[in-house]
Formats: C-alpha cells, sequence, structure tokens
C-alpha cells in the first residue's frame, strides 16, 4: 500500500520560509503540517495538506544535545489545532540542501516517542513527520499507534507549476 | 525524428512528465472531446473520463471524434473518446466512467488536473468544491451564444481554479442567483446553441493552462487565469475580473476543508501498510 | 442559537453525529441513521443540510436513494467527499431547530 501527500504550493513554500528561519539557540526549525486523508481505489492513502503551523520561538527548549527541542506546550498547541480540524498532524522541518533528504539517526530514534502520542487525541487519523530539503522531501508516516511506519512514497505540490518529488524509486 | 521531438521545448524531461500525468474529462460534449484529442496527441499518458450520455445526431456538429456510425451504433460519449485515446497512443492508461461525475469520484481523486466541459452551473460548482477537497487544479469551459434582437454573440471563458486561489465563485461563474434559476428548471441546462470552431478555440486554451501547469515551457506559469473568449471579435483576453481579485485568498473554500470528512483510519476496510523493517544504520546512511 | 448550539442538541439525540463543514457551510452527518418509511424501517447514513441549498431552503441527503418509497430523488450532490442523494422535499424552513429540521424532511419517506 502506498501513500502519497499533496501539499498546496502556498503551505509548502511557508513551511519552507518558516522552517529556514535561523533560530537564535538552535540549529533546525520545527514545525506542524495539517492534513485530511482519503483512500484512492487501489488503497494508497492519499493525504492532503492544510495549514503549516510554525513553533513559536518560546516554545523552543534550549539544548546543545539536538537540532531543536521543542517543549510541551508547542506539541499541545500542535495537536489542540489538528483535534479542532479532525487532522492528519506532521512534524517538520528541513535539513536544507537539494535532492530527496533522509531522516537523521536522530530524527528516527525520536519520532517514534512522540507521534504514536498524536493518537490519543486524534485517533481516526494517520499521523507521521516529515523532512524537507530545499526541493524534496521525505515522510514516515503511522497509521496506527502501535504499528510500524512506513515512508510516504512521494509528494505533490500542487500550484504552479505541479510538481511531484520524493518518491521512492525517482520521480513519482 | 521522433514523435514528440517537435514539442521538446515543453521541457527536457516533458515527455515522461506527460506521461506519467493522470488528466480528468469531465463531459465529453463539445469542448471535452477537444481536449481528448489534443490530451492524446500531446502524449498525456492517464485518462479519466466520464460522460453519462450517448452521441446524437445533434451532436455531430461538434462533437470531435463521433462519427454517423457511432450516431447509429448510439454509442457512448466514453467509448468515442476512448477510441480517439488510444488511435493516437494505443498504451494510454484509461478508466473511462460512463455515469456522472459524482459517480466517477474514486477514479476523479487519482487525477493530477481535471478539465470539465459541464453545462450547468451548479456541475460546475460541485466539481470545483470537489476538487478544492482533494487538491485537484480544476479548468473550466463555457461557452454561450446569446441574441441581442436578431445577431448574434458568441462568448465564453476558461478559467483555472487552483487551491487558495479564486474559486468560481470567486470568479463569478458560479452564482447563487443562477443556481437558484436553474434549480427552478430541474437542472436542465442542454439545448442551449453550441459550435465546433468555439468549442475549440476554448479547449486549446484550457489544453494550454494544463501544460503549462505540468511542463513549466515559460518561465511564468500561473494557478489561476480567467481568460474570456469574444467570438465575434476572435479575441481572447485576461478578464479584469481576475486583476480585480489580486491575491486575494478564495473565501469559499477554506484551507481544511481536505481530504474525506468521514475519514477514519481505523475502519476495517481501511487496508493496512505492507509492514516496513526498520532499515540498518549503513542502509540510512546511504539512503538505500 | 449558534451553528454550534444546533449541532449539541442534534448530538444529544444523536451521540455519533457529526459536524461537517462543506465551503464554510454547516452540515450534520448521521451514520447509519435509523428511521421508518413507507418500505419499513431503513438505516443508511444520512447528512442534513440545515441552510439552503440551491432551490431549497434546507435539504436532506441519503448515501443511496430509497427504492419503494415516493421520494422523488433529485439531486446528487459532493460533500464531504462523498456523493449523496437527495429527495425533492420542500418547504422545511432554516428558521426552525435543527432536529425539527431533520424530522421535517424525514417526512419524505414515510
Amino acid at each position: 500500500m502506498r501513500a502519497i501527500f499533496k501539499l498546496p504550493s502556498r503551505v509548502l513554500c511557508s513551511a519552507r520560509a518558516d522552517l529556514g528561519r535561523k533560530r537564535p539557540f538552535a540549529y533546525e526549525r520545527v514545525g506542524f503540517l495539517t492534513a485530511g486523508a482519503s483512500f484512492l481505489k487501489d488503497a494508497t492513502l492519499l493525504l492532503l495538506g492544510r495549514e503549516y503551523r510554525p513553533i513559536e520561538d518560546d516554545d523552543y527548549i534550549r539544548t546543545r544535545e539536538v537540532g531543536a527541542m521543542i517543549g510541551p506546550d508547542a506539541m499541545r498547541k500542535g495537536l489542540q489545532h489538528a483535534y479542532k480540524t479532525k487532522s492528519a498532524l506532521f512534524h517538520i522541518h528541513t535539513h536544507g540542501g537539494r535532492g530527496r533528504p533522509g531522516f537523521s539517526s536522530v530524527d528516527l530514534a525520536d519520532a517514534p516517542n512522540f507521534v504514536p502520542s498524536f493518537f490519543n487525541a486524534i485517533p481516526a487519523s494517520p499521523h507521521g513527520v516529515i523532512v524537507l530539503s530545499d526541493d524534496s522531501a521525505r515522510g514516515l508516516i503511522w497509521i496506527s499507534p502501535t504499528e510500524q511506519p512506513t515512508y510516504i512514497d512521494g509528494f505533490v505540490q500542487v500550484g504552479a507549476p505541479l510538481l511531484k518529488f520524493g518518491g521512492n524509486d525517482g520521480p513519482l | 525524428m521522433a514523435r514528440f521531438d517537435r514539442q521538446s521545448f515543453l521541457g527536457a524531461d516533458s515527455d515522461r512528465i506527460l506521461t506519467s500525468t493522470t488528466l480528468g474529462i469531465v463531459g465529453l460534449g463539445g469542448g471535452g472531446s477537444h481536449v481528448v484529442q489534443q490530451a492524446a496527441h500531446l502524449g498525456v499518458g492517464g485518462y479519466v473520463i466520464v460522460d453519462p450520455d450517448s452521441i446524437e445526431d445533434t451532436n455531430l456538429n461538434r462533437l470531435v471524434g463521433g462519427t454517423v456510425a457511432d450516431v447509429k451504433a448510439a454509442r457512448s460519449k466514453v467509448d468515442i473518446a476512448e477510441r480517439v485515446i488510444l488511435a493516437v497512443n494505443p498504451q494510454a492508461r484509461i478508466t473511462k466512467l460512463r455515469s456522472n461525475w459524482q459517480d466517477a469520484i474514486m477514479a476523479l481523486k487519482e487525477c493530477d488536473i481535471i478539465i470539465g466541459g459541464l453545462d450547468s452551473i451548479s456541475a460546475k460548482d460541485a466539481l470545483d468544491a470537489f476538487c478544492r477537497r482533494f487538491l485537484v487544479p480544476y479548468i473550466d469551459m463555457g461557452m454561450d451564444v446569446n441574441s441581442v434582437g436578431e445577431r448574434f454573440i458568441i462568448s465564453g471563458q476558461v478559467v483555472l481554479s487552483t487551491a487558495g486561489g479564486p474559486c468560481l465563485r470567486c470568479y463569478g461563474i458560479v452564482q447563487d442567483s443562477a443556481l437558484a434559476e436553474e434549480a427552478t428548471k430541474y437542472g436542465a441546462a442542454g439545448g442551449r446553441p453550441q459550435v465546433v470552431w468555439p468549442n475549440g478555440v476554448l479547449a486549446s486554451i484550457a489544453v494550454g493552462l494544463f501544460v503549462q501547469l505540468i511542463c513549466p515551457w515559460h518561465d511564468r506559469p500561473v494557478d489561476r487565469a480567467y481568460l474570456e473568449y469574444d467570438g465575434n471579435l476572435g479575441v481572447v483576453a485576461n478578464s479584469s475580473r481576475l486583476v480585480v481579485l489580486g491575491a486575494r485568498k478564495c473565501p469559499h473554500h477554506p484551507g481544511h476543508e481536505t481530504g474525506d470528512s468521514d475519514f477514519d483510519v481505523r475502519k476495517s476496510s481501511a487496508p493496512k501498510f505492507t509492514q516496513v523493517k526498520r532499515r540498518s544504520l549503513w542502509r540510512r546512511v546511504l539512503d538505500l | 442559537m449558534t451553528a454550534a448550539e444546533q449541532f449539541d442538541l442534534v448530538q444529544r439525540v444523536y451521540p455519533e453525529a457529526e459536524l461537517w463543514s462543506e465551503g464554510r457551510q454547516p452540515f450534520v452527518y448521521l451514520p447509519k441513521l435509523q428511521f421508518a418509511s413507507v418500505v419499513g424501517k431503513v438505516q443508511v447514513d444520512v447528512l442534513l443540510c440545515p441552510q439552503a441549498h440551491p432551490g431549497y431552503p434546507t435539504r436532506l441527503f441519503l448515501s443511496q436513494k430509497l427504492e419503494g418509497t415516493k421520494a422523488n430523488f433529485n439531486s446528487n450532490p459532493v460533500i464531504g467527499g462523498r456523493s449523496w442523494h437527495g429527495a425533492s422535499w420542500d418547504g422545511v424552513p432554516a428558521s426552525l431547530p435543527w432536529l425539527e429540521i431533520l424530522a421535517c424532511h424525514l417526512k419524505a419517506f414515510q
């Protein structure tokens, strides 16, 4: 089964613009992306981006150990918004550069610690994490809190132009 | 020379992009049949073609690909469109649905872009709303012949509706007054004057908008458009409405209205993912 | 009463009810609603439109047409990503409480 993530151009641009900003005391900035969902007839899970929510500077935790750490308030705000709109919730950050990015070992170790908890508030939606580069993306999606995640098979930027990227085997 | 060499200016990768694209065409009458033909010649690889009707003799003045034999056989418009596509592109992936578009939403969700040649205002409104919900850019064509005294005016428009930008309501194509009036006629919108060459002009504009979205062959592709056609003067121009709308966000389709309202990943019919084992560190490092 | 208050009253009677939004307009989704009709007890998904829908002050949509009733299904909108069927049953004003609007529309099948 596949998962495809479609994002309106302005949502993706808004995410890239915010995530690319310098942080005063962290290497990386993070944010949240909400999405609707649907199944296609071949059982592909279609995720449909709704909104990018930046995390306010005050909601970061000062640490030298990782690129960025957000506090419980940031998680709560993200979950609250997703709950209100019955959305799938994706933690998102960027590694910059070009080409399809990969998750760092810290990303992969960390995500299973918090993404499953999203289901406590919004059990009906899938949730996950996304990492961007300047022209591509990679994503991991959970469809339940207890199952292993799977990689998102590709992304579509819906706008002018309409762009497909981040596919497992090259372009979608 | 290879088949698509003459359109190589669309981009080095344009052949592959066109082949991998799925175009939805809703309404296969005067406008839609032109779109089908052009898309086939362009090399578009995937199609979802939707129309509930069969060809009649009165369609022959404008339905591209339709023949006298088709009329005699009461052939469906989707069958005619399929034939037109396969004659040029035998490898095309075609999902044909002889139905109203409302019964074809599972297939239409898979489209990269949808072009509509629907007569009814309510159908245009509903299809536009559907496309917003599933983030499918929608290109709508419309043509009218109006009488002024004993003279006639041919007019038409093609609009591009993309998430975040103006929708058909923003453009004024759909208005509540027109919907209410149409409802009193039980939605009947057929029987209006139609003729082949304005349909061809509008279809060509629609296909041009489609191509610039997926193969941006110039450096200013647009995600919104309202092109008005004056059939008497033979002029196509940007509508002043587009200028007035500017960069205004669409107030009719908020960004949070995407996906199925009743989506529930826990539903028993929801298929499970194939389990993916966590890759070893070296595979992750090499991104394999 | 606000839409949220109206929906709250509906949900007290139908706990499974959901409030949907389409084009910023509220719709009430009632999954597997059971009601009496001329063909007996039926169970279908129902979508209540408690405001104007082209040609009608309010509207009720079903997930499938009901055969055997005199209802004239003349509408087939797509709302919330699903296809629905609307019976022609006019004259139910939007000023009524939502539960009453629902009850009035269900009379079309009785």
